[in-house]
């Protein structure tokens, strides 16, 4: 918030310099509000904490009471046992392979199409844009039945192709890469088109340089739906060998009793939080402004 | 001009050409696995069939008519309608206080701002688990602190009284981080200005954010009420994983109505009908919001 310049300042009268010099406490009220920000912070931090806290501790720790709130004695053994139960490197790989093929796909696909609809007048465009628009609102949960029979049909069942191939197109990419592109200045376009460029030249060379920050948050935000979904790999996966985190995460919880630890449970949970984390941590600055960006300009 | 002009035609035909083959992938896709599937789900609902008989059986609209005669969906439905209004009860107003207290700039804010979007990162399955340890009735953190202060250990995701509070705490920690940088931008877009005048008529704190603040961000505020209606109500993970619906049936939500009906049961028809009306009730949710909207949004720039 901006403060008054002084010459405003000096043509009020005392009542209003009075809001004015009260205003500019400022400092005691920064720190009622980070205070109040830090409690309830701590409060939000509490289960991340808890979970790495339990991931450290031995398997007769998690149980002591009272509880350790500071792994005094890390046990860095139980990423370990996390990593080496069956089949949980191939749960990441898994989850690491769909999330970046299908990341890569809708790229593709919605870049291609968002250039269409925001800078080349053809004929129809309406009605494709009108197509991709009315599949935004629809949630993918309510399709996963005929998504199902559909793979079931094609022998889709437990491959990569079931996790990957009915995400390659996105509606709400699309939607948001057109924003982007819209803010493009014609100007540049046009003088490249001047020069002799075509179309797929200026989107790669031009178009998709400076919208950067929007196609990083997209594949961001589409990275981590994707790698944490949960329902759609859980119906269209049977093998060990095909299941993702989430899905092998849940079978874990279920074996529990028979071997696997909370602390074990813990490293493997904070493992599987690891990859969109260190995304988030590259590129936070991009996908904070970009989250809000674009979800709002609807 | 004169020249484009001549040539206008065939640049017109180019740029159909490609035009649809720009589009085409994406519309292509979303056709087939979007629009495609909303047929094919209205079709399954006319059915009814349990994927093992080679021929299903045209039911017409029994299986609709069996759900709204069904005490157990009818209290999938009040559930649901439970969680969605009490997790976006607590999580919208928590969101937007926390980006009132975010919006001022201070040394460490993005520390904080990342802090309450981390959740929103982690994998919901991760996040669960993690809970169902805090509210584990015997060594759990939560029933520790709760002895600390004398009071009883609650059984928590074993009491069908509790679970869903469980369950609608885990929401309001995954999402209020993402609905805090959204409120946040809405907050950026409020002019200056209108605080200084406001300052100068004399307004405190409150009526600063009552008479400015609060008016400014509706779209906002109606946008993340709608997104948190809709994220609520397709929640399944978190119910898959602390409670698989019970106990009692008492977290059975509408989604997972459907995924017992369909992965489970496969009660194929039944399932699909149930699809068929949970887009039928988000498709009234978005038109309201587009209403809405038209009403609300302010046209600054």
């Amino acid at each position: 918030m901006g403060t008054p310049s002084n010459v405003v300042t000096t043509s009020l009268s005392s009542v209003q310099k009075r809001h004015l010099i009260r205003s500019k406490r400022v400092p005691m009220r920064k720190i009622i509000n980070i205070s109040v920000l830090t409690m309830i912070a701590a409060v939000f931090f509490m289960p991340l904490w808890w979970m790495a806290d339990t991931s450290l501790l031995s398997n007769q720790q998690v149980f002591d009471y009272p509880p350790h709130y500071i792994p005094w004695h890390p046990q860095w053994t139980n990423f370990i046992a996390a990593w080496d139960q069956p089949y949980f490197s191939r749960y990441m790989l898994n989850s690491i392979i769909i999330a970046v093929a299908i990341v890569i796909g809708q790229l593709v696909t919605s870049s291609l199409a968002a250039y269409a609809i925001a800078r080349v007048p053809f004929r129809g465009k309406k009605i494709a844009y009108g197509l991709i628009l009315a599949t935004f609102m629809i949630p993918v949960q309510v399709t996963f039945i005929p998504m199902f029979l559909m793979m079931k049909e094609f022998n889709w069942i437990d491959t990569y192709q079931a996790l990957i191939v009915p995400f390659l197109g996105s509606a709400f990419a699309t939607f948001w890469l057109v924003q982007a592109f819209r803010q493009v200045p014609q100007v540049i376009l046009d003088a490249a088109q001047m020069d002799g460029a075509g179309h797929m030249w200026i989107l790669t060379r031009i178009v998709l340089p400076m919208c950067k920050p929007s196609l990083l948050s997209v594949a961001f935000l589409n990275f981590v739906f994707h790698y944490n979904d949960l329902f759609w790999p859980l119906i269209t996966t049977q093998s060990n060998s095909m299941r993702t985190v989430p899905v092998g995460l849940t079978y874990m919880i279920a074996n529990d009793g028979s071997g696997t630890s909370w602390s074990t449970l813990m490293a493997s949970s904070l493992l599987a939080i690891l990859p969109a984390l260190l995304l988030f941590f590259i590129g936070q600055k991009y996908f904070v402004q970009g989250t809000a960006h674009t979800a709002i300009k609807e | 001009m004169q020249k484009l002009a001549i040539y206008s035609l065939t640049f017109r035909q180019k740029n159909t050409l490609i035009g649809w083959s720009f589009v085409l992938p994406a519309v292509g896709l979303l056709s087939v696995f979007g629009i495609g599937s909303i047929a094919y789900v209205l079709y399954l609902s006319l059915l009814r069939w349990n994927l093992i008989d080679p021929t299903p059986t045209f039911v017409g609209l029994a299986n609709y008519n069996q759900l709204l005669h069904s005490t157990s969906f009818l209290h999938a439905i009040l559930r649901t309608l439970f969680y969605l209004v009490v997790s976006t009860g607590i999580t919208l107003p928590l969101s937007l206080f926390l980006a009132v207290l975010l919006h001022e700039p201070f040394r460490g804010v993005r520390i904080f701002r990342a802090l309450f979007f981390i959740p929103y990162v982690a994998p919901t399955v991760a996040s669960a688990i993690a809970w169902s340890w805090l509210f584990e009735p015997h060594h759990g953190l939560i029933n520790y602190f709760l002895r600390v202060f004398h009071m009883p250990a609650q059984p928590w995701l074993g009491s069908p009284n509790q679970a869903m509070l469980v369950i609608i705490l885990l929401y309001v920690w995954q999402f209020t981080g993402y609905f805090i940088v959204l409120f946040l931008n809405g907050l950026q877009n409020v002019p200056v200005p209108l605080y200084e005048a406001a300052q100068m008529d004399g307004a405190n704190r409150w009526q600063q954010f009552y008479r400015v603040t609060l008016p400014m961000i509706t779209p906002t505020l109606f946008f993340v009420m709608t997104m948190s209606i809709i994220f609520s109500f397709l929640s399944f993970d978190q119910v898959y994983v602390l409670t698989n619906g019970g106990p009692a049936d008492s977290t059975t939500t509408i989604i997972y109505y459907l995924f017992l009906q369909g992965f489970q049961f496969f009660h194929i028809g039944i399932a699909a009908a149930v699809a068929v009306l949970l887009l039928l009730f988000l498709a009234v949710i978005t038109y309201l919001q587009f209403k809405g909207e038209s009403k609300w949004v302010h046209h600054q720039m």
